[in-house]
């Protein structure tokens, strides 16, 4: 009784003017099921924060963003598409970004595939084609989709894919192991997010999230990032990302099965400085498209839609060329 | 929270905690009754990272018994940086055991200070502890458990956390923001005036989850006079 006076009264004078590190805003931002100001679609009882830009009836670009537990700030550089006659799709993942947090137990890898084909098609309308961005896990994420649904009826015409980490579960174990590998630990990055831990505890969704800015603010060292101009993020989505990462470790994957039905042209986007995804390694991954071509960006490592806007553009205007995906497509 | 707040903060903290014995320590409990009052030591090890620490310890008569008064600094070394540290001010005293079994609490208010990408952070929390084993004359085995409980945060946000993350972000104090359980061993030896103990154990939060650095292990050099 005396030890729970105690506690009380030091939580209560703790308590008295502080701020709650749980409180939607504190820490992290709010996110679509707490501010109704953003928007957001709605698919199968979740709320993702979603934002298209151009013409509805426009041939349609699905963005996809990185992670898993990454968002699309960081790619909005894309919505530049919409003025050559496109609508660009951004929209995050379950658990990410802006969009709403579920527990842990609410994610499978079933559940995370069928989320992307549901948000097609909510915002594709049904007579028009797409072609998917995807950068990072994103790329990952619409290889999965296309190993699992084709060119879906016809009506995905191509992919851009920038810097997929693995299609395999042991192309992911060697990637990781690259990735990891450029992580200096004795570095004063690794060591901060180590001390930072005595300050705060991940008890919860927003200081989970908050926590995880600790190791994500500086980035990899393999992704030889520009510290000048770095990438913003709205949210690291830690549930999600630890779970997704959980689930392909217990459960494996390959996602390179059905691949070789996918006769479109696909463009693999890649910037020279990422030592994790090399030259080697994403020609390695590309190999299990039967048409896929190669292009890498100089001086630019994995952030390259951030940090040179006008280059991937450029060359994604040009794919899209080379595919016929222009306007007035059908 | 104003200054005035957290000064109040602490002063109960303190006038609570004075009766009561110190932090964890890593010492031979059967040398607690023995001559020599001072004590120093030097830690170095993984515990958040790769720390090292000095601190000085007295130990005092009590009733039929003595304690130990303790101070404490680490700091991170992988990367020096005066702004990450660790201050604790506290103690130890027996609780029960007179040969060779012997059980110790620990207490101590703890400070502590890191500066990095996302904020400039100020911690205010008390540590509890238990530790207790077989204490023979040149060595001992024992347990430990304890509590590292953070009762508030100061935090402070940079300008590139505003600028990458999020502009909105607020200031201030932070209340009752976590914690870490602690769950190990230490084994020593004692050698004319000193120690060497090595500590090692399982880190958990006050969720139950791993911390990013899930264990701890310290090695000390602990001296008499």
């Amino acid at each position: 009784m005396k030890r729970h006076s105690l506690h009380y009264l030091l939580a209560g004078l703790a308590l008295a003017g502080c701020l709650d590190p749980d409180e939607p805003g504190n820490l992290v931002p709010a996110t679509v099921d707490e501010d109704p100001s953003l928007p957001r679609i709605e698919v199968a009882g979740a709320l993702f924060h979603c934002q298209s830009f151009g013409a509805p009836e426009a041939p349609t670009v699905m963005v996809l963003h990185g992670g898993p537990g990454a968002d699309y700030r960081g790619l909005l550089p894309l919505k530049a598409l919409a003025d050559d006659g496109y609508r660009v799709v951004f929209w995050d993942q379950r658990g990410t970004g802006l969009s709403q947090r579920f527990d842990s137990a609410e994610y499978t890898l079933p559940g995370y595939l069928e989320d992307l084909r549901l948000v097609i098609e909510q915002t594709v309308p049904p007579a028009q084609p797409f072609v998917i961005i995807g950068h990072s896990w994103g790329a990952m994420y619409a290889t999965w989709f296309i190993n699992e649904h084709g060119d879906y009826g016809g009506r995905l015409r191509g992919a851009i894919l920038s810097e997929p980490g693995a299609f395999t579960k042991a192309q992911l174990d060697d990637y990781l192991d690259r990735l990891m590998g450029s992580v200096d630990l004795t570095g004063e990055d690794f060591n901060d997010a180590l001390w930072a831990d005595q300050f705060m505890s991940a008890g919860d969704h927003a200081r989970a999230d908050y926590m995880s800015a600790f190791f994500a603010l500086p980035a990899t060292p393999s992704d030889h990032i520009d510290r000048a101009n770095p990438a913003p993020f709205w949210r690291v989505g830690a549930v999600v990302k630890s779970k997704l990462l959980n689930l392909a470790d217990e459960q494996g994957f390959d996602w390179t099965t059905n691949l070789a039905t996918f006769t479109h042209k696909v463009l693999f986007l890649r910037g020279d400085l990422n030592e994790a995804a090399t030259l080697e390694h994403q020609q390695m991954l590309a190999a299990s498209y039967p048409n896929a071509e190669m292009v890498t960006l100089a001086n630019v490592g994995h952030e390259m839609i951030w940090e040179r806007p006008d280059e991937y553009l450029a060359h994604t205007r040009a794919y899209f060329q080379s595919i016929g995906f222009v306007e007035g497509v059908q | 929270m104003n200054s005035r707040k957290l000064l109040g903060i602490l002063v109960v903290s303190l006038l609570l905690v004075v009766p009561r014995p110190g932090r964890a320590q890593e010492l031979n409990l059967s040398t607690l009754d023995e001559g020599p009052v001072n004590r120093a030591h030097l830690r170095t090890g993984a515990e958040y990272g790769f720390v090292v620490g000095v601190g000085y310890a007295r130990a005092l008569p009590l009733v039929d018994r003595h304690i130990m008064l303790t101070g404490d600094i680490t700091f991170p070394w992988a990367t020096p940086d005066i702004s990450d540290y660790r201050v604790r001010i506290g103690g130890l005293a027996p609780i029960v055991g007179q040969r060779h079994w012997r059980l110790a609490g620990t207490l101590a208010p703890t400070m502590r200070s890191t500066r990095n990408d996302v904020a400039r952070m100020t911690g205010v929390g008390i540590d509890f502890g238990l530790l207790g084993g077989y204490y023979a004359r040149h060595w001992f085995a024992a347990g430990e458990v304890g509590f590292d409980w953070v009762v508030t945060t100061h935090v402070s946000h940079s300008d590139r956390y505003r600028q990458v993350v999020y502009a909105e972000a607020r200031d201030g104090w932070y209340g009752l923001p976590g914690g870490n359980l602690r769950g190990g061993v230490q084994i020593g030896g004692s050698f004319a005036r000193y120690d060497l103990v090595l500590r090692a154990g399982l880190l958990r939060n006050s969720s139950g989850e791993s911390p990013l650095f899930p264990i701890y292990g310290t090695l000390t050099f602990d001296t008499r006079w």
